[in-house]
């Protein structure tokens, strides 16, 4: 892992750069706003996370970078820049979704970006496999069409990724088919797939939620490894907050397709800003503090077709003021911080001159179930 | 494969009992009204049909199984019997098994060409109609394939002999010629070509007819195949990967999407021998179809048994085929593995 190198991470250039990324889905019931204007850099060589609720738009936000969303989803508004090139720009300001000009074609996002540059994992390896062609065959063809070799040595190279994941005997198991794998060889066949293009960034996107722990944490060790070896820069996303302490560098928490709390994985744990995060981890059990109970976060995420006004997590916040139900927050660094950057949407933030302090608490919730001293206490 | 033996003994078994309960009497229409009463005697143990139902059943099993044992002139004993013999015709007063060679070409020339015509159209236009959802294009094939299967076989023949035969007079509406005929026996033929191209001309319109439905229900499963092929996990993943979209569609999605289409081909054989009788009636052909009609007609029942337990083995060979593409297609089905 590449965490003591994060302080100088601002000095370079970012790998791939999210701006104000939005992608809506059109239904019959109206428009579901998935991702909801969220922005963040990934830098060459780290592991961002990015994490939130099943339905924060985690998954549509990562399949936006490679253009996959497909109807009745689109793009509508943002700008991913990925070493110099414009994966999905629209004109600020226009009245209607336009493209810019120095948008990469489909023809070229398709040869030039996808899997040569970037690769993607995806969640469940049972579905991700074609069950009518051996392992080995589809390797072999990502590879011949990735790398720019011949078969013979595409699948060289797919005999020596399968081994390099950890899955014996790799030239007997290159002719078998997706069936004869169990969910843990699958996902190593796709991550052998992944590295084997040699990509600069490789998304992530839940790899390990269909596997048991076990599998998991051999999962995790693996890309840890090969994530050193390779210098690979990966956004890992995930629901789960002690994957995120494993293996990330910097962390996104995401909440109803927005990025709320962004910060170093160490500062995310022990100096936690947003009320969101902080019912994260109080609903996640942890070796370093001794609890009676663990606080599950109170209601569901409300839908995304129809989001509360103001701040989105105003509902289920224990800190809720009256402020934070008419005005929505934008996401701020805190301006007297000292260290890595560590931004947050919440008017608790310092950098907000709103009046949360004065605002009444609003009716019928508790001001605090005890996070900040808890907060003090976990530090 | 072993399975096909008690499904082929039970159509003989259901054919035989049905058609013994078909009204009237073959004897009385052999000999026309009002026989004496000798005359009927004689022919029916001529053909043994004096005998109890049972008993002819247990003969007629034993004469079209391959192998068979039969009781021996001397009680006690017994000796095998080998061949299949279908009996004689009571009405065209030749063996059934020549009949049956006589006929079976032309309708399986009839069903192979007509399921030909419907997949070499089905399956691109599905694919092209998946792949264009909701576009003007999948539209129209949409309409097409619905039009398709549910418009009956023969009234698509009779259209077609209207408008081909009568009106434009370019197409031929009755007589099959066999592409492997003797050039000698067919006009306007003096060498293989031409008869070939006779035989093509003739074989057009019964060909069409016949396999309009058969297309238009290949069609409309090729297009949910494709489509639920398109929405899986790893056409997505291979999109990803910057797999072209004519790769994905002829290879990611196009060979898991074959094997409900497979399904359907090997169920439509049943259609398409039922559209068989229908089509050789409309196009005057002398195939299985109209056989089995006379058959019936006449009440034969040797010829009955024979043209029935013939469509039966068509049929079960035909899901055999069924299986075996299935096996071959998708690897995680296979026969006698331990996997």
């Amino acid at each position: 892992m590449a965490r003591e190198t994060t302080n100088q991470l601002s000095s370079r250039q970012p790998l791939l750069e999210v701006r104000n990324l939005k992608t809506q889905f059109f239904t019959a019931e109206g428009d579901v706003r998935a991702v909801d204007g969220i922005s963040f850099d990934v830098y060459p060589g780290e592991i961002v996370g990015l994490v939130g609720e099943s339905g924060a738009g985690k998954s549509v936000a990562v399949r936006s970078i490679m253009r996959l969303i497909e109807e009745p989803g689109s793009i509508v508004g943002g700008e991913i820049r990925f070493k110099g090139d414009l994966l999905v720009g629209f004109e600020e300001h226009a009245t209607q979704p336009t493209k810019r000009e120095a948008v990469l074609s489909d023809e070229v996002m398709r040869r030039r970006i996808r899997g040569r540059e970037i690769a993607i994992i995806f969640q469940d390896p049972m579905e991700s496999l074609n069950p009518v062609y051996s392992v080995g065959s589809q390797l072999e063809e990502i590879i011949a069409l990735n790398r720019d070799v011949d078969e013979p040595t595409a699948r060289e190279i797919a005999v020596e990724m399968l081994g390099e994941v950890g899955i014996p005997e790799p030239d007997q198991r290159f002719s078998e088919y997706p069936h004869q794998f169990s969910g843990g060889m699958r996902q190593r066949v796709l991550i052998a797939m992944a590295l084997a293009c040699e990509p600069s960034l490789i998304i992530a996107d839940e790899p390990t939620t269909a596997l048991d722990v076990t599998v998991q944490a051999q999962i995790l060790r693996l890309v840890t490894d090969i994530q050193q070896r390779y210098d690979t820069s990966f956004i890992w996303v995930t629901h789960d907050m002690g994957v995120i302490a494993e293996i990330c560098d910097r962390v996104n928490v995401m909440y109803l397709g927005e990025i709320v709390e962004q910060a170093t994985v160490d500062d995310l744990f022990h100096d936690t800003k947003h009320p969101y995060t902080e019912s994260l981890l109080g609903a996640l059990p942890r070796p370093d503090t001794t609890v009676d109970e663990l606080t599950p976060i109170e209601g569901v995420m409300p839908e995304a077709i129809d989001p509360p006004p103001g701040c989105r997590f105003h509902p289920r916040c224990p800190d809720a003021r009256e402020v934070c139900a008419n005005r929505r927050p934008d996401i701020r660094e805190d301006p007297d911080r000292q260290g890595p950057p560590h931004w947050t949407a919440c008017f608790k933030n310092d950098a907000f001159d709103v009046g949360y302090w004065e605002s009444e608490p609003l009716d019928g919730k508790r001001t605090s179930r005890g996070f900040d001293a808890g907060g003090g206490e976990r530090r | 494969m072993l399975q096909a033996i008690p499904v082929i003994v039970g159509i003989v078994t259901i054919t035989f009992f049905l058609t013994d309960a078909i009204p009237g009497d073959p004897v009385q229409i052999m000999l026309g009204p009002s026989p004496s009463a000798e005359q009927a005697a004689a022919i029916r143990a001529k053909y043994g049909l004096d005998q109890p139902l049972w008993i002819r059943y247990i003969n007629y099993l034993g004469d079209v199984s391959p192998v068979w044992i039969a009781p021996a002139a001397s009680f006690p004993f017994f000796t095998p019997e080998f061949g299949v013999d279908l009996g004689r015709s009571l009405y065209y007063q030749v063996p059934v098994t020549q009949k049956i060679a006589e006929r079976l070409p032309v309708t399986l020339l009839l069903m192979v060409s007509s399921f030909a015509f419907a997949l070499v159209i089905a399956i691109p236009l599905g694919i092209i109609s998946a792949q264009r959802r909701n576009e003007p294009t999948d539209h129209v094939s949409r309409v097409v394939a619905l039009i398709g299967v549910s418009t009956p076989s023969f009234w698509i023949g009779l259209m077609l002999i209207m408008i081909f035969a009568f009106h434009l007079d370019v197409l031929p509406a009755t007589s099959l010629v066999l592409p492997w005929a003797d050039p000698a026996s067919v006009d306007a033929a003096t060498s293989r070509i031409d008869v070939l191209v006779v035989a093509g001309e003739h074989l057009l319109l019964p060909m069409v007819s016949l396999g309009t439905l058969q297309m238009a229900a290949i069609t409309r499963i090729e297009r949910s195949a494709m489509l639920e092929q398109l929405s899986e996990e790893y056409v997505q993943l291979a999109r990803a990967y910057g797999v072209r979209e004519r790769t994905i569609l002829s290879k990611h999605a196009f060979r898991p999407a074959q094997l409900p289409v497979i399904t359907i081909v090997g169920l439509q054989l049943t259609t398409a021998i039922g559209g068989a009788v229908l089509t050789e009636t409309v196009f005057s052909i002398n195939g299985m179809g109209r056989l089995i009609i006379t058959a019936i007609n006449n009440q034969d029942y040797p010829l009955v048994m024979g043209t029935t337990l013939v469509f039966g083995v068509v049929f079960v060979v035909g899901v055999i085929l069924t299986d075996i593409s299935y096996a071959y297609i998708d690897p995680r089905v296979s026969y006698g593995g331990d996997r």
